[in-house]
């Protein structure tokens, strides 16, 4: 193999033995595990698409999957070798955050029991349709949830409002 | 200061859309929270906003049919814990009074459908 500089060494020889294959195979899955849990990838799974049939697999592909049926595509990187562990993680598995100016605003109109379960399915679901539509899709989904989860929450917060001040309203008249 | 306004003994009943949210729960078991019975709702082909759902889950765990818990939080979630839901026997009770209710009606809208009239 002729190396010349300032190109990346690639690797293009097969693995004939079969068993030597089915060890790189768990090899890079122990690794995944612990990316996995450093990204905190804690209800789905790794599969390895693509980079075992290489001696040394500068890069492999994965498919994370979420709970459900969402998937996501990464591609990351070995450092070393056969046993060596995966040094950087997939960086587009992450998972993406939202508008923070559109959280915001049902922030400021949720109860304080409803912040936890309601904008952490918001961010949930919007991860997901990242790894579906892409990012500008989903912004749009995100927005477009806020509006129509905000709008019950106004009618909530108006009639609340106008409820206390009717209560006033009597309370000042009868006393 | 509610039960002016109600006529009758709406507690006791479920709308549609509240009853799909109730079977919805059934069906995910121990993993029925907000994002899950969304995507369920989905698949059946009834999208809503989820704020829509929260409203839905809200009114049937003030009418005791549901009840609810925090369970653990993901990185996936941006660090938020699930809320978790579960039907309790109130909510199992009316689902079955819907479903006989259903049953009696069902014959005569079949009927209805076959003979061509409303």
């Amino acid at each position: 193999m002729k190396l010349k500089k300032g190109k990346p060494l690639r690797f293009r020889d097969k693995i004939v033995d079969r068993k030597a294959m089915e060890r790189r195979r768990a090899t890079i899955i122990r690794d995944l595990e612990g990316i996995q849990r450093k990204l905190g990838i804690y209800n789905g799974k790794i599969v390895v698409l693509d980079g075992l049939d290489t001696q040394v697999p500068p890069r492999i592909k994965v498919e994370v999957q979420f709970e459900g049926s969402t998937k996501m595509e990464a591609t990351g990187t070995v450092s070393r070798g056969l046993d060596d562990e995966v040094v950087r993680s997939p960086s587009e598995a992450k998972p993406q955050q939202p508008p923070v100016n559109a959280e915001f605003i049902l922030h400021l109109l949720l109860r304080k029991g409803e912040h936890e379960g309601l904008i952490g399915d918001l961010v949930e679901l919007y991860g997901r349709k990242c790894a579906r539509l892409g990012v500008r899709r989903a912004n749009l989904w995100f927005y477009a949830e806020i509006f129509w989860t905000a709008l019950p929450l106004i009618k909530r917060a108006i009639i609340k409002g106008g409820l206390i001040a009717l209560g006033e309203w009597i309370r000042r008249h009868i006393s | 200061m509610k039960g002016l306004f109600v006529m009758g003994k709406s507690k006791d009943y479920i709308g549609e859309l509240e009853e799909l949210v109730l079977l919805a729960i059934i069906k995910l078991g121990t993993n029925a929270y907000g994002a899950a019975i969304h995507e369920a709702l989905e698949d059946v082909g009834r999208k809503m906003a989820i704020g829509a759902l929260y409203t839905t889950l809200s009114r049937l765990e003030d009418k005791g049919f549901v009840d609810s818990w925090l369970g653990e939080a993901t990185a996936e979630r941006g660090g938020r814990a699930k809320k978790y839901f579960k039907v309790l026997a109130a909510g199992m009770r009316v689902l079955r009074e819907t479903e006989d209710a259903r049953r009696k009606l069902s014959p005569e809208l079949g009927i209805a459908l076959v003979g061509g009239t409303a």
